[in-house]
């Protein structure tokens, strides 16, 4: 075989080497990806069903709607549920670990972000115990 | 001699017959799933649709009487089973016939233009910009929506873009002046039409192409077509791409055909629609090198009317679209293919360092092609690598920019990119399909 050939046939085969890598790095990633974004829902699914289990004996049945994620941390979420004939959001910061999920904070939003926002601190802040101390059981709100 | 023709004759015959089930089946499968996407879509409350709860009166689709419930995991079902059909249907395009493919792709292109807009509210942002220069008198590349707040097209325009001038090409932005006069609504399904339209006469360019250079043009103008990112993203989401991608596959059949001039100007056009179509120039002028009198002097024509075309329109403000443009780029999507191998890699996402690194490589990689097709390289195969590795980089990716190399891979049949750029659709769609999995 001659020096040119074995040179082009070398080329080739590093060029389809080199496209071979790009493509599997991409589909790594896209699986990668896609994983993410499915663990992603179910903990979502997973505080909007604490948050519904935790809300029902405090709030009668049917008086809030639109439940909905309001804000996402490492530590804990943040769930809102409008209230129907009230104004303002009922909010609570849901903990997940390795034994579930459950609200440790929780507050009565207003107009307005400011308690939603205490809340993220508050959640920030505290550690495990402190955050759940500031849950109150007797059905009053409170913003730590 | 009879004896050893005889078992090729079953054998032949199963492969056509598997080949034309194939082909029928999966046509079958992308036109009712399509059609059941495009229909589903005009429902109250249908998750795909962009500014539905505004979406009332003349601005509601046309489809909307015969809609059905569809909700977004059901639309992801539907973008399996049309992605499965297209499969199948590629698969076994030489067997069908031209007829049945020309009703498919005529009658997805139409229900897809009568749905409402899907997945994306560029085309408000279309409407809004060409009403900020016909209606209001403004600059669209020097003014933003959020300068007009008081337009019926502000409200539906997505909220990026809201304070951002126009990122199009100035021959696009035009084009959306008269109908902007009569009204949001006109100019709505005007930009939809203007995608269908645009998505059938580039499907008509892609099988001229393929004709011109001694291949099928059936199976090319399928691929293109049927295509359910083509379909879904790009007549359903009414974009630009479409319009930039007929002007350009007209240029590559005028330059297949030797008219080299008309070719490089009306290159020069795409690229006044989206300035992306111009990466295929130099690629262009390196491949017809012993003509390049010809391609520079249709290059300088086409630049020099444009370029007066965008003066009297736009003034000097034209020239801010550049800006813009850098702008975008140094955006970073969150479905972009550099995210996801950061996230991949376990970091947090781009940064501007890897942004640098990014332009490296493609410019490593342009100059690469440049070099391959100065040695023989085809440049429409080139140019399409070329907009493969763009696409594949940038840090601002959506999924219609995954259409750009289609048509041109279509076009000259080049297997190797025809399955890159297919992986890289499949790769986006698969990470759409988190709902379904969960």
């Amino acid at each position: 075989m001659s020096a040119p050939r074995t040179r082009r046939r070398v080329l080739r085969l590093g060029r389809d080497l080199m496209l071979v890598a790009i493509a599997g790095l991409l589909i790594a990633a896209s699986v990668h990806d896609l994983g993410r974004k499915v663990t992603a829902i179910h903990r979502r699914q997973l505080d909007l069903q604490t948050f519904r289990r935790w809300a029902a004996p405090r709030v009668a049945a049917g008086a809030f709607s639109r439940v909905r994620l309001v804000a996402r941390a490492p530590s804990a979420d943040v769930v809102c549920a409008t209230r129907a004939r009230r104004p303002g959001r009922i909010c609570a910061a849901v903990r997940r670990d390795r034994h579930g999920a459950r609200v440790v904070a929780w507050a009565l939003v207003g107009p307005g972000r400011r308690a939603v926002r205490q809340l993220r601190l508050a959640r920030a802040r505290c550690p495990r115990s402190c955050a759940l101390a500031v849950t109150q059981p007797d059905g009053r709100g409170v913003a730590p | 001699m009879s004896e050893l023709a005889w078992p090729t004759v079953p054998s032949d015959a199963f492969a056509v017959a598997w080949r034309r089930a194939a082909g029928v089946g999966g046509l079958a499968l992308t036109v009712v799933s399509g059609a059941l996407m495009a229909v589903g879509s005009a429902s109250r409350g249908a998750g795909v649709v962009s500014g539905r709860r505004t979406l009332t009166g003349a601005l509601a689709s046309p489809l909307q009487h015969l809609a059905w419930p569809l909700t977004h995991t059901r639309f992801l079902v539907l973008l399996l089973v049309m992605a499965a059909g297209y499969a199948l249907a590629a698969l076994g395009a030489p067997a069908l016939r031209v007829r049945s493919v020309v009703v498919a792709v005529v009658a997805l292109h139409a229900l897809f233009a009568l749905a409402p807009p899907l997945l994306s509210t560029d085309v408000f942002s279309y409407v809004d910009y060409a009403r900020l220069g016909a209606v209001h008198g403004l600059n669209p590349y020097v003014h933003v929506p959020a300068d007009a707040p008081r337009d019926p097209s502000f409200a539906l325009a997505g909220h990026i873009w809201k304070h951002t001038p126009s990122t199009y090409g100035p021959l696009f932005t035009l084009l959306g002046y008269p109908l902007a006069r009569v009204g949001v609504a006109a100019s709505l399904w005007g930009e939809k039409a203007l995608a269908a339209g645009a998505g059938l006469l580039c499907v008509l360019a892609v099988a001229g192409c393929a004709r011109a250079v001694g291949r099928d043009a059936l199976p090319a103008a399928l691929l293109v077509g049927l295509n359910p990112v083509f379909l879904v993203y790009g007549v359903g989401g009414a974009h630009n791409e479409l319009l930039m991608l007929a002007i350009l596959m007209a240029a590559v059949l005028l330059v297949l055909q030797e008219r080299d001039a008309g070719g490089a100007a009306v290159l020069v056009a795409a690229a006044a629609v989206k300035v992306v179509a111009l990466i295929a120039l130099p690629l262009l002028l390196a491949a017809r090198r012993t003509r390049w009198r010809a391609v520079a002097a249709g290059t300088v024509v086409a630049t020099a009317v444009c370029a007066t075309v965008e003066l009297a329109a736009f003034g000097t403000g034209g020239a801010h679209l550049v800006t813009v443009l850098a702008h975008q780029q140094s955006m970073v999507s969150y479905d972009a293919f550099p995210t996801r191998v950061a996230r991949l890699m376990g970091l947090r996402g781009v940064f501007p360092v890897d942004r640098l690194m990014l332009h490296i490589v493609v410019g490593v990689v342009l100059l690469g092609l440049l070099w391959a097709t100065w040695r023989g390289l085809d440049w429409v195969t080139a140019s399409g690598w070329a907009l493969l590795a763009l696409t594949v980089t940038a840090t601002w990716t959506q999924p219609w920019y995954l259409l750009w190399p289609l048509p041109l891979a279509a076009a000259r049949g080049d297997r190797r990119l025809i399955a890159a750029v297919l992986l890289v659709q499949g790769l986006f769609l698969l990470t759409q399909l988190g709902p379904l999995l969960a």
